[in-house]
């Protein structure tokens, strides 16, 4: 349906040609049926009189979000000469000219979303084909920096995108800054949630508000936001020092926790093999991590060995969260202690340390309980990263991971780099975002991929590489952006900075359905068809937010033929491959085709010619028949709405079942970490320069690249006192990104029209009290970086020091509909300037600073 | 038979996919909902829980429309189903003030959805739907007719809502209301709805 999930696969019902209704369809496990209110709502951004009906081209040379662009209606062969012209000119010269942005408006897309669920990337980074075959290393996401949650999860259990909840088995949940699927009523996802509360999940929510899900939650932990961190510290603190249960057995055998740790704070390695050393504590002697004669591992003590003093990992970890006593998490979180204690005690007790369970005759350890992090409330943060792997952390002390029960990752389990399979260190090999952009300088990318190797997207780095090409060593001039269903100008932060950065570049192409602000700040604008009048196809390959037995081992293709296009639009694929062509990067060796055959791994008479084009649907179809068979095609897709089979049941549906006991081991002391952090630091010393932004904080920011995860006070809570409070937002059912343009939505507004809280800018009634202010008065919220306003809703089910706004509300431009610009924009409100709160790692920006709150009309 | 529903307010999540099915379904114009679902709070902080209510109309056993009706154009179907027939209507509007549940709704003037001009459901809605008579839920009758659930029942993403023969006795909403307890909206008002719903405790 376009939105990023993509599970749902649906039935569109047509009465003389006009779309009436949309359900799901029932013959597709993935979405059970259903289809939430958004995918229904899309009848109404079909016939969205706002829509943007033919190619346009600007006449008015000055580019500005109110700047009338003087559009002209163009054909489509004037549209594609134009931007192929323009493609062909910047390939011949330097193809890192051009930066191509990817966003979920055109999640569905073959050609423009980043193909990290393909094998054929080898799991290095992701590829966008159409960007790939022009050979530009410019690839951004217009997405991410508020969401960057999956650098640990490609670590941990080098997995992609996240972990998920195992629902088959897990019986307690703690489930910080997200959601498993309620708060945005994701089909399937939502159901299995319910249904296993019904068999006696407990679920913890911690959240600074309470939520939909936090409402059917055994308890809810409200927490001041940017703290959860202290809060996992706190916890991992309880379980060592006062609780004392972990899973001995998962940690020394499943971990690297015994590994030797020397004084430099790296593995001490074997003089003859290379490999890790631990202590035997029963033959008193260090041993490589693979020795055959390991009678038993130590987890804690000083040893000596290889005339150094080195402890285990587990060790050090342990020394670190000495002083992170639960008053101590307290002082920072405001949860009390007594809680921080029984939610510890409770998730222990639950976890079951030591049970089993037997699953087609294979005994796997059964874990049913789990540290869920990966929220986007919670990982958005500086020290973000730190919160997830602390909480990853968690979840070792008792081997609750890539166990039945326990966090797992997204994938089908399978033998093959996704699953657990070890490096010649033992360890998880590491995916994507955790081996992240190899350094160069100058940097070849324009998002500075090489300055933050691990980052997750940085869409604003591009911008202000752009603007200030000398400060971030931007060697060559960005001369076009071409935008497909992305928004950077929306929905990230800095709106301003973006416009200078759109301004400063010569040439525009946005493929978009709707007058947004791309679309503003554009040369030529290729109108996108809607998600209902794309002939496509959705691959299944991922399981989102949870797994339960009824997906679990999953392959699935669901393909839905397009209504006939109300207007002169075309589909993002059919624009890409004609691009293509015209400015000659279609066919030939490197070509799309070429890249399409890498990338779909298409063998034998499934591989395309490089030298002919082909239809889009015969591309799907040659997918289709290499991952089902011959037997199978797109027509039998677009039939049955689906086709699908389990490659992995039963005990061939986890990952432990390939790589079980000892075989491999998951980093617990993050030793990869710390050597990115090593290496950063040797090649900025190497070239005399500093990341920039870091200039005199070098310390500060390496301070993240540490091995252990360790509390620091964030900088973006060093603003001055008058900000006293922080700003939370969160997606909700109406809006969960800004895809589908459910800002324009019809139907979507007579229902914000009457919902108590959608619209409003929340505060508890001790905050409003404090302020003077009640229900419904008019409010400014404003932070250091920027300001909005809105509604006040009052409001029990919201932390006192938390101000909290819904969604992505209150932009929009002239040609939209009108009610796209009404509530309020959370994004005025955060920055992704260095000094204000970027974690070095994720490159995730601060989600919650520090604001503060006034009456409109009064005076600050 | 007597149709009836059973909303269980532990499984609803309060995203109103429900709401936007019905309209779907049912070409409901701009301004009228025909399926609401209040969301409200319950408890201080920080022992607070949202609370999510779907109501539709409930199509009451002893029907305080029906009995204000001038025209006989409200009558409850032998089948449970309370109904509107709109060419009787004379839009007095008499059954809209006694409903108690709020449940029946009226416009004068077709309003688009959008306000930049009409869409095609716009001319679909105006051929289902007439100015100034009373319209409301009518559990979806077209759809049971044809052996389906109603468009919110089935469109339920929590699965909360189900659909069927309060006078059968192995009937899913009879089992449900009889096991879990299930409530009528403000019994003491003696309409005698057919929606009863679960509680979430």
């Amino acid at each position: 349906m376009g939105c990023m999930q993509a599970d749902c696969a649906t039935l569109v019902h047509l009465k003389n040609g006009i779309v009436t209704n949309i359900e799901g369809n029932p013959d597709c496990p993935t979405n059970r049926g259903k289809v939430c209110i958004r995918g229904i709502s899309a009848i109404m951004g079909l016939y969205n009189p706002y829509r943007i009906k033919t190619p346009l081209k600007r006449t008015n040379p000055r580019k500005g979000l109110d700047e009338d662009p003087g559009w002209v209606d163009i054909s489509w062969d004037e549209a594609l000469n134009l931007v192929a012209e323009k493609l062909r000119n910047i390939r011949q010269g330097d193809p890192r000219r051009l930066v191509v942005w990817e966003g979920w408006g055109c999640s569905d897309s073959l050609f423009i979303t980043p193909k990290e669920v393909e094998k054929s990337t080898n799991y290095t980074r992701p590829g966008i084909i159409f960007a790939d075959a022009f050979g530009t290393p410019n690839q951004v996401g217009s997405h991410g920096p508020l969401c960057s949650i999956h650098f640990a999860a490609n670590l941990v259990h080098g997995q992609h995108p996240e972990y998920i909840t195992d629902l088959e088995h897990c019986r307690y949940l703690i489930a910080p800054g997200r959601t498993v699927g309620p708060n945005v009523a994701v089909p399937g996802a939502t159901d299995r949630f319910l249904d296993t509360i019904e068999k006696g999940l407990k679920v913890v929510t911690l959240d600074p508000r309470c939520s939909a899900e936090g409402s059917k939650a055994h308890r809810w932990v409200p927490i001041r936001p940017g703290t959860e961190l202290a809060f996992a510290l706190g916890m991992i603190h309880c379980i060592l020092y006062e609780i004392k249960e972990v899973d001995a057995w998962f940690l020394k055998n499943r971990t690297n926790g015994p590994y030797l740790i020397g004084p430099d704070g790296n593995y001490v390695r074997d003089t003859e093999s290379g490999k890790p050393m631990v202590w035997d504590p029963l033959d008193e002697r260090a041993k490589a991590f693979s020795d055959a004669t390991i009678r038993d591992y130590a987890l804690e003590g000083v040893f000596r060995t290889n005339g150094l003093e080195a402890r285990p990992g587990f060790d050090l970890i342990k020394d670190r969260m000495r002083p992170y006593t639960p008053e101590w998490a307290e002082e920072i979180t405001s949860v009390p202690a007594e809680t921080i204690r029984t939610v510890s005690r409770e998730f222990v007790d639950h976890a079951q340390i030591g049970s089993t369970i037997t699953i087609d005759g294979f005994e796997f350890p059964l874990r049913p309980a789990q540290f869920g992090g990966s929220g986007r409330g919670t990982c958005s943060h500086q020290g973000g990263m730190y919160f997830d792997l602390a909480g990853k952390m968690i979840n070792m002390l008792v081997g609750a991971v890539e166990v039945p029960g326990g966090i797992t990752g997204n994938r089908n389990p399978g033998p093959g780099p996704w699953t657990l399979e070890p490096d010649e260190d033992g360890v998880v090999k590491p995916i994507l975002e955790a081996i992240g952009t190899p350094f160069k300088f100058p940097p070849d990318h324009a998002d500075m991929g090489e300055f933050y190797p691990h980052k997750h997207t940085a869409p604003y780095m591009v911008a202000r590489s752009i603007v200030d090409p000398e400060r971030y060593h931007l060697s060559y001039p960005i001369e076009m952006f071409l935008l497909g269903g992305a928004n950077s100008l929306r929905g990230t932060s800095d709106q301003s900075l973006f416009v200078e950065a759109f301004r400063k570049v010569p040439f525009v192409v946005t493929i978009t359905t709707s007058f947004d602000e791309t679309a503003q700040m554009a040369d030529v604008v290729l109108p996108d068809s809607v998600f209902l009048e794309r002939q496509m196809a959705r691959f299944y390959l991922v399981v989102h937010q949870s797994i339960a037995d009824d997906v679990r081992g999953l392959e699935l293709v669901m393909a839905r033929r397009g209504v006939p296009p109300l207007h002169n639009t075309r589909s993002v694929d059919e624009i890409l491959l004609e691009l293509a062509d015209r400015a000659g990067f279609l066919t030939g060796s490197g070509g799309l085709n070429d890249v399409v055959n890498r990338t779909f791994m298409l063998t034998e008479h499934r591989k395309l010619d490089l030298d002919r084009r082909y239809a889009l649907d015969e591309i799907i179809d040659r997918r289709i028949k290499q991952i089902f068979g011959d037997d199978h095609s797109f027509e039998e897709a677009l039939t049955h709405g689906v086709i699908y089979r389990f490659s992995a049941r039963g005990k061939a549906g986890y990952n432990y079942y390939y790589w079980p006991e000892d075989k491999t081991r998951h980093p617990i002391y993050f030793e990869r970490i710390k050597r990115a952090g090593d290496t950063l630091k040797e090649n900025l010393k190497k070239h005399n320069i500093s990341v920039p932004g870091w200039e005199g904080e070098e310390d500060r920011f390496f301070s993240y690249y540490e091995p252990i995860p360790h509390w620091i006070p964030s900088t973006a809570y060093q603003s001055p006192p008058e900000y006293d409070l922080r700003v939370v937002n969160w997606k909700t059912p109406y809006m969960p990104f800004g895809a589908g343009d459910t800002q324009e939505n019809a139907w979507l507004w007579e229902l914000r029209d009457s919902d108590p809280y959608e619209m409003f800018i929340q505060l508890n009634p001790q905050a409003a009290s404090m302020r003077n202010l009640k229900d419904g008065d008019w409010i400014w919220v404003e932070s250091p970086h920027g300001r909005t306003k809105g509604r006040l809703k009052v409001t029990n089910l919201i932390h006192p020091e938390v101000v909290g706004i819904p969604a992505c509300y209150g932009r929009g431009t002239a040609l939209m509909n009108p009610r796209a610009k009404e509530g309020s924009s959370y994004n005025d409100l955060i920055t992704s300037h260095e000094s204000t709160g970027i974690d070095p790692l994720s490159g995730s920006i601060e989600n919650s600073p520090k604001v503060k709150v006034y009456r409109v009309g009064e005076k600050q | 038979m007597r149709y009836g529903m059973v909303i269980d307010l532990k499984r609803c999540i309060g995203c109103e996919t429900c709401t936007v099915a019905c309209k779907a379904a049912n070409q409901v114009p701009l301004g009228i909902l025909w399926n609401r679902v209040f969301k409200f709070e319950r408890g201080t902080y920080p022992n607070s829980r949202m609370a999510f209510f779907p109501i539709n109309c409930m199509h009451c056993e002893d029907p305080e429309c029906v009995k204000v009706c001038p025209t006989g154009a409200s009558y409850k179907r032998e089948d449970g189903l309370v109904l509107v027939d709109t060419g009787k209507c004379m839009g007095c509007k008499y059954c809209i003030l006694a409903c108690p549940y709020g449940a029946r709704n009226s416009f004068q003037k077709f309003e688009p959805f959008y306000g930049a001009g009409k869409t095609p459901l716009d001319e679909l809605a105006t051929c289902k739907h007439m100015e100034g008579v009373v319209q409301k839920c009518d559990f979806c009758q077209d759809r049971v007719e044809k052996g389906l659930e109603p468009a919110c029942v089935a469109s339920c993403v929590g699965r909360a809502k189900h659909f069927g023969d309060l006078d059968d006795p192995g009937s899913m909403v009879t089992l449900l209301i009889n096991q879990r307890g299930g409530f009528q909206l403000n019994p003491e008002l003696g309409t005698k709805p057919s929606l009863f719903y679960l509680p979430d405790h």
